[in-house]
């Protein structure tokens, strides 16, 4: 199993990373490298395994439906990269 | 629309469930507060915060899936789904993927005439985004107060055959949410919303063709008028030649017009995969039983009963099956012995004018059942007549004082008594003689001249049984 150089380019796409060419063909050798460990997993004969969806053997982690204290909004807002008074700002899209 | 093609349509509903926090972080679930004033490091999604389930929206889905009667699944996960968008800090929503709450269900609908039977595919717990807006000043904002609320999306199958069938199911899926209390149904702000899926093919054909999905169907109406205009759309591209593409289109409502949003990603491209940060959710069968033991009898079932056990008309049926806390009035009032139809009549009557009188809501209605119940066996017993009973429930609005205490305070239900109307009948046939002397010759219907006049004499406040009794004495007796 490995990736074509146009999947690499899809997944950085979605990831939201604008990558060189040259970034681009060494990703592409570093994830193939790590798919080639997939390649090793995949040889492991889990016919009888459940697949697991969890490490933890926990379940039914909740919490009771009770209100806590809230972030004061100067605070929430702080580290924001662009805001306003009251809001968080982003770049128009579309 | 052309009679050559049929629409294929099934609707994605999502619906804000009614709990007091959000979905997995305890901050308010609450709609108009200032912005970003309802956030905390779990929902703004900051490094290191880790989101824990709450409970409550565990219940209500589950009363959900068997208001639908839908299947729980006694095991289900949690999943991330990845996308970037500004209303989403994380960078993913929590939602659930391949084994999701529930599958199945079904919703019983009538459209042009007939019933017909909507299925359920499937029914998963999720958390909702933020709200971006675009303001006056070009600059694009976002509110985080809604980011964590939690949603159940509902899947159906791709039954609907017309808009208007998936008006009528959306109508009785919203009728059912706010009727079991986990949804406040109010499609303008958005807590009760509907994504679109809609092909057309040949009539009399059983393939199924490319679709596309319409987003931001904001009420019952424009779900229709968004799926009509999009079907027609797809029809004039296969008549033309064309090809439909896959895509996600936005209903603007200002102007009836279906914008691109963009070119769909795939669910790959969401690149699902088990949420680390949570654990499974196993549920027990004692859980799901005792839910469903708790569950309120049903619109639908409750309307049947109205109608044919009650013999209630359509209009009230409609009236008293439709809100939950109405309806369990009205059952409160009946309590199993009183007349159907005629306590019907006062919840539709007087109960609701002073409802609009007041701007209460049924709950807030200060007359309790078994005092208003008392209130209605008197004018049952004939002890007060209908226009007193209007007086006397007003005064009990504010007065908690049982029913005879405030009757004879206000000078009604005393008339009853056989002297004093004994005496009013002697004064009024002693001042009509000519009447009474037609009467005696056989004009029987003057009873009903007498009748009035002992009435108008009285005040309004005899009971008319015995009125009728006691004047049929007077004028017979020789």
């Amino acid at each position: 199993m490995s990736l074509t150089r146009s999947e690499v380019e899809h997944v950085a796409k979605l990831a939201r990373l604008r990558l060189s060419d040259a970034e681009l063909s060494s990703l592409e050798k570093d994830l193939n490298a790590i798919f080639g460990y997939f390649d090793q997993l995949r040889a492991v004969d889990v016919t009888n395994v459940e697949p697991l969806a969890h490490v933890l053997d926990a379940v039914n982690v909740m919490d009771d439906d009770v209100p806590h204290e809230c972030l004061p909004r100067e605070i929430a807002l702080r580290d924001a990269p662009d805001r306003t008074e009251e809001y968080f700002r982003f770049p128009r899209i579309l | 629309m052309s009679h050559d093609w049929e629409i294929v349509a099934g609707l994605e509903i999502h619906a804000q469930l009614q709990t007091k926090t959000k979905a997995f972080c305890r901050c308010p679930n609450l709609y108009g507060a200032d912005p970003n004033t309802l956030v905390c490091p779990v929902c703004l999604g900051m490094p290191g915060a880790l989101p824990v389930l709450n409970r409550e929206t565990v219940s209500q889905a589950a009363r959900l899936v068997i208001a639908v009667g839908g299947t729980i699944h006694l095991h289900s996960k949690f999943d991330r789904k990845n996308y970037f968008y500004a209303d989403l800090p994380k960078g993913y929503q929590i939602s659930q993927y391949d084994e999701p709450f529930s599958t199945g269900g079904a919703v019983r609908i009538s459209a042009g005439g007939q019933e017909k039977t909507i299925r359920i595919t499937r029914a998963h717990l999720e958390e909702d985004a933020g709200k971006s807006m675009h303001l006056d000043n070009g600059a694009s904002v976002v509110d985080m107060n809604r980011c964590g609320v939690p949603l159940v999306e509902i899947v159906s199958e791709p039954d609907f055959r017309s808009a208007e069938e998936a008006g009528a199911y959306l109508t009785v899926l919203r009728e059912l949410l706010r009727f079991i209390g986990v949804c406040d149904g109010n499609m303008e702000r958005g807590s009760l919303r509907c994504d679109a899926n809609v092909s057309v093919r040949p009539r009399g054909s059983h393939d199924l063709r490319e679709r596309t999905e319409m987003k931001n169907l904001n009420s019952i109406r424009n779900v229709e008028r968004a799926i009509e205009a999009e079907a027609e759309r797809q029809i004039a591209i296969y008549e033309s030649g064309g090809v439909v593409h896959r895509q996600t289109l936005q209903w603007d409502d200002q102007t009836d017009e279906l914008r691109p949003m963009r070119v769909k990603e795939g669910s790959d491209d969401y690149r699902y995969f088990p949420e680390p940060d949570l654990v499974p959710l196993e549920l027990e069968t004692e859980f799901v039983e005792a839910t469903r033991r708790a569950m309120p009898e049903l619109p639908q079932s409750r309307r049947k009963r109205y109608r044919e056990e009650f013999g209630l008309n359509d209009e009230a049926v409609y009236f008293l099956a439709t809100e939950r806390r109405l309806s369990d009035y009205y059952e409160s009032l009946l309590d199993g012995k009183r007349n159907p139809v005629s306590v019907a009549g006062w919840i539709q009557g007087e109960v609701q004018r002073l409802l609009k009188e007041y701007g209460w809501e049924i709950e807030q209605f200060p007359v309790g059942a078994t005092r208003f119940g008392a209130l209605m066996d008197s004018v049952d017993k004939g002890s007060l007549n209908r226009n007193s009973a209007r007086d006397v429930l007003r005064m009990m609005l504010s007065d908690d004082r049982d029913v005879d205490s405030i009757a004879s305070e206000l000078g009604f239900g005393v008339k009853q008594d056989d002297t004093q109307l004994a005496e009013i009948i002697d004064q009024v046939v002693t001042s009509s003689p000519d009447e009474f002397e037609r009467y005696r010759q056989g004009k029987k219907n003057l009873i009903g001249y007498f009748m009035g006049q002992v009435m108008k004499a009285a005040g309004g406040n005899a009971n008319p049984k015995l009125l009728q009794k006691l004047l049929a004495e007077r004028l017979e007796r020789e």
